[in-house]
């Protein structure tokens, strides 16, 4: 089915120099020293069958910190996919969270006869182009507003947010009624075969649909849609770009002009915009085009963004809390209202341990960043949401 | 040429039973009797021994030879042996041709007696069809200038210009600072013997200045350099001074009034300097040098106080830049390195963090002659750091932020650096956070052990980030004890980055300027990693010290008495012979297209297309490759000793009788040819059906021969050479390579199947490989079928003569060029 010898060669592993600088900025392991990025890949390197399985592979976050300290940008998180695909191959069990229900749903999404009804949130003055080739992949936000409901995670804001800032901008789109989800978290918890179904589905949508281009908010379907598609794929010919990427250049050209926000923000990097996908001052520009918005940068920001310990719906544990208690710190310590992030996991995991009644926790207000650029536009506060 | 009547000799060999065992070689000699041209056809059990050789120059004088075909063993082996015993008996050694059945033929193939001969006597055909052709030939004899040139004035330049001068030698030793001296002047001790860097650098530095046979043009830089080996010229801007070299005693009276203060770099910043100032206090020439990039001004003159203080009134500001113009026959190129700048690496804080360093820092602080006096003290607050750390491979060994090499020197630097802080301070904690400790030289291992015995720790692992503590301004670093599987934290006084090297900047004007190239780590490449390790590709330029690699002061020591002595072997010689294999340009057919002096990598080529001059060949610098002669468009080169003429003869005679049996193979002399040797020294056995035609270089290989060779009925041809990158001509086989790609776009126009030109790089060491290409081509002349060949012949013919009338017709020459 796969190529372990190949995946392994592909990541580089075997270049490592055994120098241990992963191990020290991983997130991971400052929480968990059982965790050890380093000794992960020796054990598996030098395996025979008389050493146990790795129990230990299930923790990596994907935040790639080790792939931006490595001498040899060793593709760390790849290795860990390919190991827990190779480890569910072999008859291991996925701890998955909230009783499964997200792997459920994907699984679902996978199938050829769905009809979905997804879009009812749509706000009715939303425009939406005719016979367009660019659509907005919306992601999973629908789902996720209901399964987090008690979280009050109102992903779709941010959803609604990038909509209509599009339409403000005049850029021309479409939505697809029975998008899937783009599958990232199956393939980072190794269930190939899930993720390929949904890969494949999607694929068959946006040929149904002539897609040619793709916007999207999300991160995590951005990189997906643009590096992991064509990569298991063999190539998908469709133009995959982030709502940053689109916004950026037209505020910076004053073509689009954001309204003011009078308030202090942060900046949390979600990791697959920025370490993954190096989308790093697109969002700061759209931030620094709302006049009257302060931004101030956390300790760890940019390339060196902590994580916020998002897990892939699976394995999510203690270890998890602890870093979105550092984050939250950290957002804290800048003494800013509210927390922006570009990403629903993120915004979801933050809100998690926010709502987990552990007193420590920092209650920085968290917004996507989609939805405060929209409010700034003076579309009234709530009437976005 | 035939105005003298044409009287062939053919020496065939039987080397015992090498070649007899499986060839018979009398029948080879009765068959070379009968070809036009040859007069006598000799058998020889050793040709090669003294019997033999005294029977070729024998019968060139009883039958009146001009021309001796050898049919032995390889020309790689024994060309030269014949060359002078042909030369010898009377007759231009360039008059010989020289060809294998040995290891080409009949070792193998051992067991097809028949086909073996058969092949043989082709061979010895082919060879005889370029006897025909071949010309006598004179040796280009140059006279060679003595004297050298010495470019950069650190260890490995001071060591070669000593070596140079104390042989005999005139030198010109150019260094770009105001003093020569280098790294090593700055550096405290070295490794492993713990000497004091200046005070063994130093009396050589005097003897620089006090020999009678080396010039030093300090504070110079070389900005033109034309010529080749024997006789280069060079131009030197020697910048101006503003002080009289000779004059000034060094007071120092000058510094002390100038106002102007700037960071000292020799101090490496950590104290300052005037603009008026001397390096060092050893500094080579002894003279003061004004900065004038921050002096207040000369024009007009703004200060003058230096001048009012000096007593010697050898301050002159309005001194201007000097040229001079220096004829050398050799250069040694002794540059130097550069030194990564870990500013990037901001995980660990350099220019963030004051305590934190990096090893040339560390030295200038630890230097008695420092700006601390020795004392090591750290910059926050100056206190003795009592809790140090050193960080290895910074730069080294990635390709994030830095370079992929290893530098070599740091591992035994910084185990230096730990003793001497151990020297100076007993009690300090230090710890050396690494991945491997190279410690592969002599007394090295010694140094390292003797580092462990006074208590340094080694922590293997590097640190993934360090953090400062704002208050105390300590240190705070997080590295995994990799051996312990740990991640431990240490808080540290200081902590010494230990930098690897790297090119200079500046080595890419430098190369240019000298035609030579870098390497893919931006180094100097040497000619041959093993064998000539301190020659460039182009004759007469040579290596010295860490231009070429990072390396500590013995090996530059050692280059540079190398370089010395391979610059003294021209430099003795006062002539220097070059092998007559040279481009003659045909000044009449020359369209001054620029062609040639754009693919020729030697730079031996001058043409100026826009004042239209013809191309011009400088001899001395041509390395006879052929590709100009292959690219030229307009037949206006001829290769000595290699013509289009010959080869083409040589194709004819191949294809004369049976040739859809025939594969015609081009091999290069260096690498594929040699490969072929091989084969045939391991005795690995292939089908007989090879017909090869040696050129020096697969660049010479021109479009024309191969459509020739497939126009006169070849199933299938074989075009090899050296790999690409290994090439003996620097990079002619990118050209070769170029050239089959426009030939099969060309084939499939014309309906031929591309596949019938092969086109194989086989290295001198692959004897396997190149058995298994012969045996894999003969398969593939097998699917020829004689269809095909009949219906190449008619296109090609169609299309050489529709080719020639186009030619008539006007063509724009620069069309075509590009650059490799």
């Amino acid at each position: 089915m796969f190529d372990m010898e190949r995946e392994i060669s592909d990541s580089k592993i075997r270049l490592c120099l055994d120098c241990g600088k992963c191990t020290v900025v991983c997130p991971v392991a400052q929480h968990d020293p059982e965790f050890n990025p380093r000794l992960i890949a020796q054990r598996r390197l030098t395996q025979n069958s008389s050493n146990p399985q790795d129990e230990t592979i299930w923790e990596c976050l994907s935040c790639y910190m080790c792939v931006e300290r490595c001498n040899y940008h060793v593709a760390f998180p790849e290795f860990i996919h390919s190991l827990r695909a190779e480890a569910l191959a072999e008859g291991a069990q996925l701890q998955c969270s909230h009783g499964g229900t997200l792997q459920a749903l994907m699984h679902l999404m996978a199938r050829e006869d769905l009809r979905q009804d997804r879009l009812s949130w749509l706000p009715q003055d939303i425009e939406l182009s005719e016979q367009c080739d660019t659509i907005f992949f919306v992601g999973c936000a629908p789902y996720f507003d209901i399964m987090f409901s008690d979280l009050e995670v109102n992903t779709l804001k941010g959803v609604k947010g990038a909509l209509r800032l599009l339409n403000r901008a005049q850029v021309p789109f479409t939505i697809l009624a029975n998008e899937r989800c783009c599958g990232r978290d199956l393939l980072l918890q190794g269930d190939r075969e899930g993720f390929l179904a949904l890969a494949r589905a999607n694929m068959e949508e946006f040929a149904r649909h002539g897609v040619k281009k793709i916007i999207t908010n999300c991160p995590e379907g951005y990189y997906t849609l643009k590096v992991d598609y064509p990569r298991m794929l063999g190539g998908t010919g469709i133009e995959v770009v982030h709502l940053t990427e689109v916004l950026a250049p037209l505020v910076q050209s004053g073509e689009l002009d954001l309204g003011e926000l009078k308030t202090r923000v942060t900046y949390h990097d979600p990791c697959t915009l920025g370490r993954c996908s190096r989308i790093f001052d697109e969002p700061r520009q759209i931030m620094a085009a709302v006049a009257g918005l302060e931004m101030v940068e956390m300790e760890q920001s940019r390339e060196k963004a902590l994580c916020c310990g998002a897990s892939p719906w699976a394995h999510c544990g203690a270890v998890n809390r602890q870093i979105q208690e550092q984050r939250l710190a950290q957002a804290e310590a800048t003494g800013a209202d509210i927390l922006v992030t570009a990403c629903p996991k993120c915004l979801i995991h933050l809100r998690c341990a926010q709502k987990s009644g552990d007193g420590r926790i920092a209650q920085v207000e968290i917004q996507d960043l989609a939805y405060l650029a929209a409010r700034s536009l003076d579309l009234g506060g709530e009437s976005v949401g | 040429m035939a105005e003298e009547e044409l009287r062939i000799g053919v020496f065939v060999c039987d080397c015992g039973l090498n070649i007899a065992g499986s060839v018979d070689t009398e029948e080879v000699r009765l068959f070379a009797e009968e070809l036009p041209d040859v007069v006598v056809s000799v058998r020889n059990r050793y040709t090669c021994a003294d019997p033999g050789q005294e029977e070729i120059k024998r019968h060139i004088r009883e039958y009146n030879l001009n021309r001796v075909v050898v049919a032995s063993c390889t020309p790689l082996l024994h060309e030269s042996t014949f060359r002078n015993c042909v030369a010898e008996a009377g007759l231009n050694p360039y008059l010989l041709a020289m060809t294998s059945i040995r290891e080409q033929c009949s070792w193998v193939h051992l067991h097809d007696r028949e086909a073996a001969t058969k092949k043989a006597k082709d061979i010895v055909k082919i060879a005889v069809a370029r006897a025909r052709l071949l010309e006598a030939q004179k040796e280009m004899e140059i006279p060679v200038t003595n004297a050298a040139l010495v470019i950069g004035g650190g260890v490995a330049g001071i060591q070669a210009a000593l070596d140079l001068a104390d042989a005999g030698h005139q030198v010109y030793l150019v260094e770009k600072e105001p003093s020569i001296g280098g790294i090593m002047a700055q550096l405290d001790k070295t490794f492993p013997t713990m000497d004091c860097s200046i005070c063994v650098l130093g009396p050589k530095m005097m003897d620089v200045s006090r020999h009678p046979r080396i010039e030093l043009l300090a504070y110079s830089t070389v900005e033109e350099v034309s010529g080749y080996v024997g006789n280069f010229r060079v131009r030197v801007r020697r910048k101006a001074r503003y002080v009289e070299e000779d004059q000034c005693t060094g007071c120092g009276d000058c510094a002390k009034v100038c106002p102007v203060v700037l960071p000292d770099e020799f101090e490496q910043g950590f104290s300052s300097r005037k603009a008026a100032y001397i390096p060092l206090p050893q500094a080579v020439p002894p003279a003061y040098v004004i900065d004038m990039e921050h002096c207040l001004g000369n024009n007009p003159v703004a200060c003058s106080k230096c001048i009012d203080a000096c007593e010697k009134q050898c301050i002159d500001l309005n001194m201007q830049d000097k040229i001079v113009e220096l004829d050398v026959g050799t250069i040694i190129v002794a540059t130097g390195m550069g030194i990564y700048d870990p500013t990037p690496l901001d995980e660990y804080g350099y220019t963030r963090f004051e305590n934190v360093i990096t090893t040339m820092e560390f030295e200038r602080l630890i230097c008695g002659s420092g700006p601390t006096d020795g004392h090591l003290i750290r910059p926050s607050d100056r206190q003795t750091p009592k809790r140090i750390g050193f960080i290895q491979c910074v730069g080294s060994r990635t390709e994030n932020r830095g370079h992929p090499y290893c530098s070599n020197v740091c591992c035994m630097n910084t185990v230096k650096d730990s003793l001497l802080i151990k020297e100076h301070h007993p009690d300090t904690e230090i710890y050396v956070f690494y991945v491997d400790i190279r410690a592969f030289g002599k007394g090295f291992e010694d140094l390292f052990r003797r580092s462990k015995e006074e208590g340094v720790h080694y922590i293997r692992g590097l640190p993934g980030e360090i953090s400062e503590d704002p208050a105390t301004r300590n240190l705070r670093l997080k590295v995994e004890n990799t051996t312990a599987a740990r991640v431990e934290e240490y808080e540290l006084d200081m902590v010494i980055l230990s930098l690897g090297l790297e090119p200079r900047d500046d080595l890419k004007q430098l190369t240019n300027m000298l035609n030579i190239s870098q390497t893919s780590d931006g180094f100097a490449m040497e000619a041959h990693p093993k064998l000539r390790p301190v020659d460039a590709p182009t004759p007469g330029i040579f290596f010295a010290g860490c231009v070429e690699a990072p390396k500590d002061i013995k090996d530059s020591v050692t280059q540079a008495g190398a370089a010395a002595a391979r610059s003294a072997i021209i430099l003795n010689a006062g002539t220097i012979r070059s092998e007559a294999i040279k481009a003659v340009i045909d000044l009449d057919k020359c369209t001054y297209c620029g062609v040639c002096a754009r693919v020729c990598p030697y730079g031996a080529i001058k043409v100026d297309v826009k004042g239209k001059t013809v191309a011009q060949v400088v001899a001395a610098a041509c390395a006879g490759c052929g590709t100009c002669a292959a690219e030229c468009r307009f037949d206006a080169i001829t290769m000595q000793h290699f013509s289009d003429a010959q080869l083409l003869a040589q194709i004819d005679a191949a294809m004369e009788e049976e040739p859809e049996q025939k594969i015609i193979s081009f091999l290069c002399n260096w690498c594929s040819y040699a490969g072929g040797d091989l084969a045939g020294v391991s005795r690995l056995q292939y089908p007989p059906n090879n017909r090869f035609i040696r050129t020096m270089c697969s660049g010479r290989v021109d479009e024309k021969f191969i459509l020739h060779a497939f126009e006169k009925g070849a199933p299938l041809v074989l075009l090899s050479g050296c790999h690409i990158n290994d090439c003996h001509y620097i990079n002619a086989n990118h050209w070769t390579k170029r050239r089959a790609e426009k030939l099969w776009a060309r084939m499939e126009k014309l309906g031929i199947r591309p596949e019938r030109l092969q086109l194989q790089w086989v290295s001198a060491a692959e004897g396997p490989r190149f058995a298994q290409l012969m045996r894999e081509l003969e398969e593939m002349r097998q699917q020829v079928t004689p269809e095909e060949i009949e219906h190449t012949k008619k296109v090609l013919a169609e299309h050489r003569v529709s080719k020639a009338k186009a030619a008539k017709r006007e063509e724009t020459p620069e069309a075509e060029v590009e650059t490799v």
